[in-house]
C-alpha cells in the first residue's frame, strides 16, 4: 500500500465523536511548499489538494466528509489556498513527490482552463501530475459562482472529455450541451503520454459509474471519525459491472481512499477510546486500519491528519511519526482486488 | 528607470521591419524557472506573463500589441504554459523579484478564481504580486470559452471590483450585471495592504480611463520595429482628465509598458532603419531616454530570439542585464507618473 498526504491548504483537521471539521491554517503558518518538502523526504506517494473558489458563510449543503450528519467540515471563513497555484510552487522545490487536486470540481473553471492550468502543472513537474475530479456538491457555491448546480454531473462528464482531447488531440474540438468549441490549440501536451491518469471523486452510486466510464479510478472519502472501510463496496461492484459491460480491464485501474488519521503514544484518549476512531491511536493501531481498508481493495491511501492544536507544527509531527513509524510497514501491505497495484507508475495504460 | 522582463511562456518572440510576432517554441527552449532565476540575480524589477486559454487554430491572426501595423501573429500552434502556476512555481524559487500577469484577462475564469488564485500567488511569494488585468480582445477565444466578447469591458470593470472586494473585505458582497453574490468569505488575504497594486492592461483610451478611474496604472504595449512613441499620449491626457474630474493624485499611477528588445555586441549594422531597443547597450539606452521622455518609469521587455532557442535568450537577459539595465536606473522619467517602482 502507498501513503500519500492530505495537505492543509485549506486547514487542519479535527475529529469529535460524530464528525469531522476543518480549522483555518493560521496566516502566519502558510507554509505549503515545506510540508511538501518534509513529506517527500519521508516518501510519501504524493500530495493532495481541496478545491473550492469560494465558501459562503453558513450553507445547507451537507459536507459530504461527514456523509451520515451532513455536517459541514469547514469553517465561515476557512484560510483556503489555491491548489493549482500551489502545486505549480511544489513542482518547482520538489523531484519526486506525485500531486494530484482533491478533487478539482469541473464546472467551476471551465474545461479549457483546466485543461491548461493543469497540464502547465504536469510540464512544470516533469510528469507528477494526478487529476482528481469531481462535479461538486457545495450548491452555495454553484449559485455564487452563477453555474447550474443541478447540471453538474452532466457538465463534468463534459469536462473530462474535453480534458481528454485537450491533452491528446492536436486540433480540439467539442460540441457538447454545456460546452462548445471548434478547431483550438492546446499545447504544450502534459509530459505524461498519453495523458496524465484522471480519477473521480465521489462517495455515490452515479460517481462509480462515472468514475468506470470515463476515468482511470475511484477516490472516495473516509473522513468521518467511525468510518468502515467497506463503506463503498456497493460503488466497487457498479465499476465491475460497469467494467463489464464496457469489457474494461480494472488491473489499471486505481481503487483509493482518503482518511483521517491521527497517530499517537498509547496513553493518548485516541489510543484507548472504545470504539476507537479509524485510523487513529498507535502506529500498530493505525496500520491495523490500514489493513482493513487494503482488505475493502484500497491500495493508496491519502492520510488526512488530525491537528486539533490549530497548529502547522502538529501536522509536521505527524507526519514525522507518519514517515518513520508507518510508511515502511504500509509497503508491505498488500491490497485485496482485481484493481491496480503498482502506484509507482501513474500513467494510464491505454 | 526600471526594467521587467516579459517571460517568453507563450514562446520566444521575433521581429521584423513588418512587425513582431511569437514564435512556436517547443517546452525543450523554454527553461522557463532558469529564465527567473536569471533574471532575478541581474536585477531585473519584475516577472510578465501573457494570458492565454485557448487560442483558435487560424494561420494568422492579428494581434492587438501591433494594432498600428497589419502583421504580427501567434503560430497555429503556440506553447502556453498558464501563467498563474509558472508564477507560483517561480515563487518558489526566488525571493525578491516581483511577479505579473500581463495581463490577467479578467472575463476568461471569473474574478472570484482569479481573486483567489492571485491572493495565493501573492501569499507564497510574500507579497510580489503586480496584478495586470485587461479586457481581452480574442473574439475567437471568448466565443471558445462561452463567453460575451461585446460584455468584456463592463465585466472586466466587475471584475476589478470584485478583487478588491475579495482582497479586503471580512464578508464579501457584489451585485453586479455579470456577476452576483452574497456573504461568501475569501481568505487568506493577499501579504500586501490594502490590496497588491492592480494595473490596467490596453491600448484603447477607454481603457486609458478604466484605469484611471478603477486602477493604479496604466499599462500598453509597443511591440513592433517601429513604435510611434508619442501613441499613447492621447490615452496619458485622457488620464489626467480622469484624474481631475476624481481629484485623484497621479504621484503614484504607474505608467509602464512593453516593448520588444534586441542587444547585440556591435551597434546595429543592417542595411535598414534600425528597430527600436534593438542594436548596442548604447543604442538601447538611448531609445529607453525616448521612452522615459514620454512618461514610461517601467519597461518590461519581450527578447527578440530569432534562433528560437532558450540559449538566444538567456544569451540576451546576461548581455542585457549587465550592460543595460545598470544604467537605466539612472534614467528619470518625465511626467507626474509614480517614481518608486
Amino acid at each position: 500500500m502507498e501513503i500519500a498526504l492530505f495537505m492543509n491548504t485549506h486547514g487542519l483537521g479535527r475529529r469529535d465523536d460524530h464528525d469531522w471539521f476543518l480549522q483555518p491554517t493560521p496566516a502566519t503558518e502558510l507554509r505549503p511548499v515545506q510540508i511538501a518538502q518534509r513529506a517527500e523526504r519521508h516518501g510519501f506517494h504524493s500530495l493532495w489538494f481541496s478545491d473550492h473558489v469560494t465558501l459562503p458563510l453558513t450553507s445547507e449543503s451537507g459536507h459530504v466528509a461527514n456523509p451520515e450528519s451532513r455536517t459541514r467540515a469547514y469553517p465561515p471563513r476557512p484560510t483556503m489556498m489555491d491548489g493549482a497555484v500551489v502545486m505549480g510552487a511544489i513542482a518547482a522545490a520538489t523531484e519526486r513527490i506525485k500531486m494530484s487536486p482533491s478533487v478539482l470540481i469541473a464546472p467551476y473553471r471551465g474545461p479549457l482552463n483546466d485543461a491548461r492550468q493543469f497540464a502547465t502543472v504536469d510540464v512544470l513537474s516533469n510528469g507528477r501530475l494526478i487529476l482528481g475530479v469531481g462535479a461538486g456538491w457545495a450548491k452555495e457555491e454553484f449559485d455564487a459562482l452563477g453555474l447550474d448546480h443541478e447540471a453538474r454531473g452532466e457538465a463534468t462528464e463534459e469536462c473530462i472529455e474535453i480534458y481528454k482531447r485537450s491533452w491528446v488531440d492536436d486540433v480540439v474540438s467539442f460540441q457538447g450541451k454545456h460546452y462548445s468549441f471548434e478547431n483550438l490549440s492546446m499545447d504544450p501536451k502534459p509530459v505524461q503520454k498519453p495523458r496524465p491518469p484522471i480519477l473521480f471523486g465521489s462517495i455515490s452510486p452515479a460517481g462509480a459509474r462515472r468514475a468506470a466510464r470515463f476515468c482511470d479510478g475511484f477516490f472516495p472519502i473516509f473522513l468521518d471519525p467511525h468510518s468502515d472501510p467497506q463503506r463503498y463496496t456497493r460503488e466497487q461492484e457498479i465499476i465491475r459491472r460497469e467494467a463489464e459491460a464496457l469489457d474494461k480491464d480494472l488491473s489499471d485501474f486505481w481503487m483509493i481512499g482518503c482518511q483521517s488519521t491521527h497517530i499517537t503514544g498509547p496513553d493518548h484518549e485516541d489510543a484507548r477510546r472504545s470504539p476507537r476512531w479509524t485510523n487513529s491511536g498507535t502506529a500498530e493501531q493505525v496500520l491495523e486500519d490500514l489493513q482493513a481498508f487494503a482488505a475493502a481493495g484500497y491500495g493508496l491511501m491519502i492520510l488526512h491528519f488530525d491537528c486539533p492544536s490549530g497548529s502547522v507544527d502538529e501536522l509536521e509531527e505527524q507526519i514525522d511519526r507518519a514517515g518513520e513509524e508507518i510508511l515502511p510497514a504500509a509497503k508491505a501491505i498488500q491490497a485485496a482486488g482485481e484493481w491496480k497495484k503498482d502506484y509507482e507508475t501513474i500513467t494510464p495504460r491505454l | 528607470m526600471e526594467l521587467a522582463l516579459f517571460v517568453p511562456t507563450h514562446g520566444l518572440g521575433q521581429r521584423d521591419e513588418h512587425g513582431w510576432r511569437v514564435q512556436s517554441t517547443p517546452v525543450s527552449e523554454l527553461p522557463i524557472l532558469e529564465f527567473a532565476r536569471q533574471a532575478e540575480r541581474l536585477g531585473f524589477h519584475s516577472l510578465w506573463f501573457g494570458d492565454k486559454i485557448a487560442p483558435p487554430v487560424l494561420d494568422e491572426y492579428p494581434y492587438d500589441g501591433t494594432a498600428e501595423l497589419d502583421v504580427s501573429v501567434y503560430p497555429a500552434h503556440p506553447t502556453i504554459l498558464d501563467g498563474a502556476v509558472t508564477m507560483g512555481a517561480i515563487a518558489a524559487v526566488t525571493e525578491r523579484i516581483r511577479l505579473a500577469p500581463a495581463v490577467n484577462i479578467a472575463p476568461y475564469r471569473g474574478p472570484l478564481n482569479d481573486a483567489r488564485q492571485y491572493a495565493t500567488l501573492d501569499r507564497l511569494s510574500n507579497g510580489r504580486l503586480i496584478m495586470g488585468v485587461g479586457a481581452g480582445w480574442l473574439a475567437e477565444e471568448f466565443a471558445a470559452l462561452g463567453l460575451s466578447h461585446e460584455d468584456r469591458g463592463t465585466m472586466t470593470e466587475e471584475c476589478i471590483e470584485i478583487y478588491k472586494r475579495a482582497w479586503q473585505d471580512d464578508v464579501v458582497s457584489f451585485h453586479g450585471c455579470f456577476y452576483d453574490f452574497e456573504n461568501i468569505s475569501m481568505d487568506p488575504k493577499p501579504v500586501q495592504k490594502p490590496y497588491p497594486p492592480i494595473i490596467f492592461g490596453s491600448t484603447a483610451k477607454l481603457g486609458a480611463r478604466r484605469a484611471a478611474r478603477l486602477c493604479d496604472g496604466f499599462f500598453p504595449e509597443f511591440m513592433s520595429a517601429y513604435p510611434n512613441l508619442h501613441r499613447f499620449a492621447p490615452h496619458q491626457d485622457e488620464i489626467r482628465r480622469e484624474a481631475e474630474r476624481l481629484g485623484r493624485d497621479l504621484s503614484d499611477f504607474w505608467m509602464i509598458c512593453c516593448q520588444t528588445v534586441h542587444v547585440t555586441d556591435r551597434p546595429w549594422s543592417r542595411p535598414i532603419e534600425r528597430f527600436t531597443c534593438a542594436g548596442s547597450a548604447d543604442q538601447i539606452l538611448e531609445d529607453l531616454e525616448r521612452f522615459a521622455a514620454v512618461g514610461f518609469g517601467l519597461i518590461a521587455c519581450y527578447f527578440d530570439c530569432p534562433s528560437g532557442t532558450g540559449a538566444e535568450m538567456a544569451e540576451q537577459l546576461e548581455r542585457f542585464g549587465t550592460q543595460v539595465l545598470p544604467y537605466a536606473k539612472a534614467i528619470q522619467p518625465a511626467g507626474e507618473w509614480k517614481r518608486d517602482y
